[in-house]
């Protein structure tokens, strides 16, 4: 169902450093003004510190961070020190963002150190996910 | 005397170091070896290939295909050569040449070429590339995905390939962050310049332009507007021989009325002495897993070219939605395309009443489009503000320099429509015969994701 527009809070979305997969943010970017969030779409290619400015300057309720290449871990270095331990916000990670089995042992782990603190797989997941932090 | 200025015809004062993109690379060969090299090669070129296939009404089949080191390269190539007789091959470039980390490119050619997602002819250089091809039968094209390609284009010129795909429209929007309109399209008109120089000393360049853009549910306007500003760009450099190349979009009526604009648009918006060829790219988007359903997409993309009478098709593979594929699957996907081209397998009379409707429609989305940007007086000006309000646009862009404001939906047929039209210029005699916009974003959500996903869903 359609929530009013802008109602729900500010999302900031985009892919990371390496990562030129576009499309998902495009879809997610819908399905969350449908949901009547208000949307940054800073599409692909978003250092850490992209990120947390962009997060930082539209006061983010949630920060949705698209992986596609399995670089995350790489890309989002600096990530926990740019968004630093004032306000935080829930860093939200998905697609598929680590090569197969990876080197570390539990790759969650290692993008936890990252900054990231949740993990979805599907849409509905990550809706569920902000609407129980809103 | 310079070896441009002994070249009939070149701008008088022509030293090497201002020859278009030769002057970015001082350590490639003097104009005048290259020339030398094409006259002692007598290499066919693409050019005649194109020709060719228009003449006996038949289009030329083209893989996609790149591997990082030059033996599998060359082995890649001949195995394709020798399964399927493709009348023209590729060189699929790897991405750190496109991006121009070239010294990357040519570390990770040191260390690891498997590594690499496709040919890195920088790293290899133009000597190996003449190697190659004159043990190949078929001319080579380059096919990569740079915002900026002049410092391939000179590889390319210095190793005597007669083909560079791209321009500055196709190759940015989809590809690059903040890299700003301008420059590509400053970029692009050098390497134009540069395809000029060469067809004007006898050995034409052609040069392709990219309509699948990020290959996901192009509306076929939107194929059209960008190939054909980017055709008037390279035009108005001097380049003669262009190809205008659109994805295929799964609705065969459709697909065949787009092929069937490219040729009256290129005699209304190209100069007279442009030849232009038409090429379809078979399905761009999201594949089927299964084989039995590729092979299907891919035969129907082969009998859309067939009943289009286009001049080339690229092929795709029964692999496409697992990785980058193999010579096996590459052979398998030429001959089957052959196989829909023969004529021989499928010949059943069109719909033509449908395919004049759907190529009426089209005509006049593009008109709308790109109609006013030609006519104004500095078309890279005029692109550049078109895109800043988003009365030019494309689905999904990369880069922020595109609105990204036009949602790509298919109707109960298949054929793709307008979910969201952004700020689109279309007429309102044009509106009136388009499908109704989705104004609820929830159903265009749903809209978009089934076009995207159409033929990849059970």
């Amino acid at each position: 169902m359609t929530a009013p527009r802008n109602t729900r809070g500010t999302v900031v979305i985009g892919s990371t450093e390496s990562d030129a997969h576009v499309v998902p943010i495009f879809l997610l970017s819908l399905e969350l003004e449908n949901r009547g969030y208000r949307v940054e779409n800073l599409r692909c290619f978003n250092s850490a510190q992209s990120f947390a400015e962009a997060a930082r300057a539209l006061s983010a309720n949630a920060l949705v961070i698209s992986n596609h290449n399995g670089q995350a871990y790489d890309d989002l270095h600096g990530l926990k020190e740019a968004l630093g331990a004032e306000n935080p916000i829930p860093v939200v990670l998905g697609g598929h963002y680590y090569v197969g089995t990876g080197d570390a042992a539990d790759p969650e782990a290692a993008l936890r150190d990252r900054g990231v603190t949740h993990f979805v797989s599907t849409v509905d997941g990550l809706i569920d996910l902000l609407e129980a932090g809103s | 005397m310079t070896a441009a200025r002994q070249i009939p015809g070149l701008v008088p004062g022509l030293v090497p170091d201002l020859i278009p993109c030769l002057r970015l690379a001082p350590e490639l060969p003097p104009l005048q070896d290259i020339l030398g090299h094409l006259r002692e090669a007598a290499r066919p070129s693409v050019a005649a290939r194109m020709m060719a296939a228009r003449q006996r009404g038949r289009a030329v089949v083209q893989p996609r295909c790149g591997v990082g080191s030059l033996a599998g390269m060359t082995a890649l190539l001949r195995q394709i050569e020798a399964g399927a007789a493709p009348e023209v091959l590729t060189l699929t470039i790897d991405s750190h040449t496109r991006l121009e980390r070239f010294a990357r490119a040519a570390e990770v050619l040191a260390q690891a070429p498997e590594r690499l997602n496709g040919f890195p002819m920088i790293a290899h250089g133009y000597g190996a590339v003449r190697q190659m091809a004159a043990g190949l039968h078929a001319p080579l094209q380059v096919r990569h995905g740079s915002f900026d390609g002049r410092r391939l284009f000179a590889e390319t010129m210095a190793a005597g390939l007669s083909s560079f795909e791209g321009g500055p429209i196709g190759y940015n929007l989809p590809y690059c962050k903040d890299i700003p309109i301008r420059r590509s399209i400053a970029a692009w008109g050098e390497i134009d310049e540069a395809a000029a120089l060469l067809t004007e000393a006898g050995f034409p360049v052609e040069r392709e332009m990219f309509g699948s853009l990020t290959g996901v549910a192009v509306p076929p306007s939107i194929a059209l507007a960008t190939t054909l500003l980017e055709a008037r760009l390279a035009a108005d450099r001097g380049v003669k021989v262009i190809s205008i190349a659109l994805p295929q979009g799964g609705n065969m009526v459709q697909d065949i009325a787009a092929l069937s604009c490219i040729a009256p648009l290129a005699a209304e918006f190209l100069p007279a002495d442009v030849t232009c060829h038409r090429v379809l790219h078979q399905f761009m988007g999201v594949f089927p897993t299964d084989r039995a359903r590729a092979d299907g997409l891919i035969f129907t993309g082969g009998l859309t070219a067939r009943f289009a009478g286009v001049e080339k098709v690229i092929t795709k593979t029964y692999e496409e939605a697992i990785g980058i594929p193999g010579a096996e699957a590459n052979i398998a996907g030429l001959n089957l395309t052959k196989g829909a081209l023969s004529g021989k397998l499928c010949d059943l009379p069109l719909p033509q009443d449908a395919i004049a409707a759907e190529r009426a429609q089209i005509l006049a989305e593009v008109r709308d489009l790109i109609g006013p940007l030609i006519a104004a007086p500095n078309l890279p000006a005029a692109i550049e503000a078109a895109l800043a309000s988003g009365e030019l646009d494309i689905p999904f862009p990369a880069n922020p320099v595109a609105r990204g404001l036009i949602y790509p939906v298919r109707d109960q047929t298949g054929a793709l429509r307008y979910g969201r039209i952004g700020n689109l210029p279309f007429s309102e005699r044009t509106r009136a015969t388009m499908a109704e916009p989705l104004t609820d974003t929830g159903a265009l959500s749903e809209a978009v994701r089934d076009a995207i996903t159409y033929f990849s869903r059970p």
